[in-house]
């Protein structure tokens, strides 16, 4: 027996499944025009189908998924089902306001974008790539699929369940989060963790170190374990502090890159760092 | 290498670097992952993951957040994992390659995210004139003649590396040693510091603080999962607390207009 997610427009279960699988392919065809736009519409292509049965009803709906969309990946599933119940809707009220669908569209991308980035970027990503670099450092081959697991296991979650709250829940879902504050604790509390572990990890990973050792009447003067008796894994901030400044002064990656990569060759060759 | 092992090489990589398209950002571009491959293609797993590792700090921050290319980590990592194994001369020889690689392949990145638009033009013009059924077909061309591009460039650089390796290989002089041995650790702060723009705000500041103390004075005895379990504990007070007590509202990154690509 089929299992109908919506029986008057004879969408299945199946259908679904297939948007779960199709969203991976979004990017895809990455571009600067429609970003992923024609991705996004290849996505719930099959299912607009079921719901216009009219061709020129058909290809308004395609035209409308075909704008240009561009948000953080995992969560996207959730602005698909949102499309889905939208559509839907459009087809049984007269004088539906088909503007609004893509306006949803362009008004979550935004938002969700800003907590998906924290969570998939911020986070599971920073977890996933910290737990794994310590197999890598030993050479254990248990490394990559460290690093996948962590981050694919609350990444096919996040995909499948949105799909199914954008699509049952619909525009509420979001709008009762973020009014109750819900949205925000989490992502504040998500934050708390992923700073506690970055500020372990640039002690734990981050290896700048200072060489430099004087000979003081006969006595060896090692600058690096002076330094570790006041303040140990100090360099490692301070380098990371002066990149951050860098950013923020609105430097972009590769200047950055070029600059550290030279200031840090010579300090090399002068055995100051290394 | 012999020429099956690089044309090997060169589809993992366009595999690795494609995961972003055809899976979702799982993460096969990251340099751990990639750094597998080459060593299971180069028969040297350990090797290759340690000089991954590596990588993976440089690049710790690199996120491919709005729609703009980014630095090509994948493909930079994984040349310079290959080039590292070859020539035997480890990390440094890795980076030389690495850096300029993934600066490039991000130029190239963002001339085929402006070429393919022509594919989105082609489905724009499909549909105006009745044609439906294209859309997929067009759109997966599209995706795979990107493959078969990054494939190729891989493949070229691989052909002529035998000859940068062999030049190489005869190790460096000390000061050039030196010298990217000093630049691979400024590199690698940059790597966290890229991080922590994204993450940074004035309020995290104290759990940031609570998170580097106890990795840096207590010599190593707290590991990541240690420091994790307590992050995740503070976190978790502070969920209970605020649901307790209300509290202000925290304007935090989900307020921030990043988009993601």
């Amino acid at each position: 027996m089929t299992e109908y997610v919506s029986k008057k427009n004879n969408i299945t279960k199946k259908d679904f499944t297939k948007i779960f699988w199709l969203s991976f392919l979004m990017q895809a065809n990455f571009t600067y025009m429609k970003m992923q736009g024609v991705g996004f519409c290849i996505a719930i292509q099959h299912v607009l189908r079921k719901i216009w049965t009219d061709d020129a009803d058909y290809q308004k709906a395609l035209q409308r998924h075909l704008a240009p969309f561009n948000m953080t990946v995992a969560p996207a599933p959730l602005i698909m089902g949102i499309a889905i119940a939208m559509e839907e809707r459009a087809k049984e009220e007269e004088d539906y306001d088909f503007e609004a669908i893509n306006a949803v569209k362009v008004a979550l991308m935004g938002p969700l974008s800003g907590v998906g980035d924290a969570f998939f970027w911020g986070i599971i990503k920073l977890l996933a790539s910290g737990l794994a670099l310590g197999f890598a450092q030993q050479g254990n081959p248990v490394a990559p699929f460290v690093l996948l697991a962590v981050f694919n296991i609350p990444n096919f979650l996040t995909r499948w369940y949105t799909l199914q709250i954008g699509y049952e829940r619909g525009q509420e879902f979001l709008g009762e989060l973020e009014t109750s504050g819900k949205l925000q604790l989490i992502t504040y509390c998500a934050g708390i963790l992923g700073m506690v572990s970055a500020g372990c990890m640039i002690a734990l990973w981050c290896g700048v170190s200072c060489p430099l050792t004087f000979t003081v009447s006969g006595q060896e003067f090692v600058i690096q374990e002076t330094l570790d008796s006041i303040f140990p894994k100090l360099l490692p901030l301070v380098c990371v502090l002066i990149g951050y400044s860098l950013i923020k002064k609105g430097w972009s990656s590769g200047k950055i890159t070029l600059v550290l990569a030279i200031i840090g060759f010579v300090l090399g060759m002068l055995r100051i760092v290394g | 290498m012999s020429f099956i092992q690089m044309v090997l090489l060169a589809a993992a990589c366009a595999f690795c670097r494609m995961e972003g398209g055809w899976f979702g950002e799982c993460k096969f571009r990251q340099p751990i992952c990639t750094s597998f491959f080459v060593g299971l293609i180069l028969g040297n797993i350990p090797e290759a993951l340690k000089i991954g590792a590596q990588f993976e700090m440089i690049w710790m921050g690199t996120a491919g957040i709005g729609p703009v290319a980014h630095l090509d980590v994948t493909t930079g990592g994984f040349l310079g994992t290959v080039i590292a194994l070859v020539s035997g001369q480890g990390f440094e020889a890795a980076m030389l390659f690495a850096l300029p690689a993934s600066m490039i392949m991000q130029f190239a990145e963002s001339v085929w995210n402006t070429a393919f638009g022509y594919f989105d033009v082609k489905i724009d013009n499909d549909v105006a004139n009745g044609v439906y059924n294209k859309i997929f077909s067009t759109f997966m061309f599209a995706a795979v003649l990107r493959v078969v591009v990054e494939f190729a460039i891989v493949l070229a650089f691989l052909l002529a590396s035998n000859a940068i390796s062999a030049a190489i290989s005869n190790g460096f002089p000390a000061w050039l040693e030196n010298g990217l041995g000093g630049a691979g650790q400024l590199l690698s702060s940059y790597g966290f510091a890229m991080l922590l723009s994204i993450m940074m705000e004035t309020e995290l500041i104290p759990f940031f603080i609570i998170g580097y103390t106890l990795a840096a004075f207590a010599g190593g005895a707290y590991n990541m999962i240690g420091i994790g379990a307590i992050g995740l504990s503070l976190a978790w007070i502070y969920y209970i607390l605020a649901n307790k007590f209300g509290g202000k509202q925290v304007v935090t990154a989900a307020a921030a207009d990043e988009w993601e690509d």
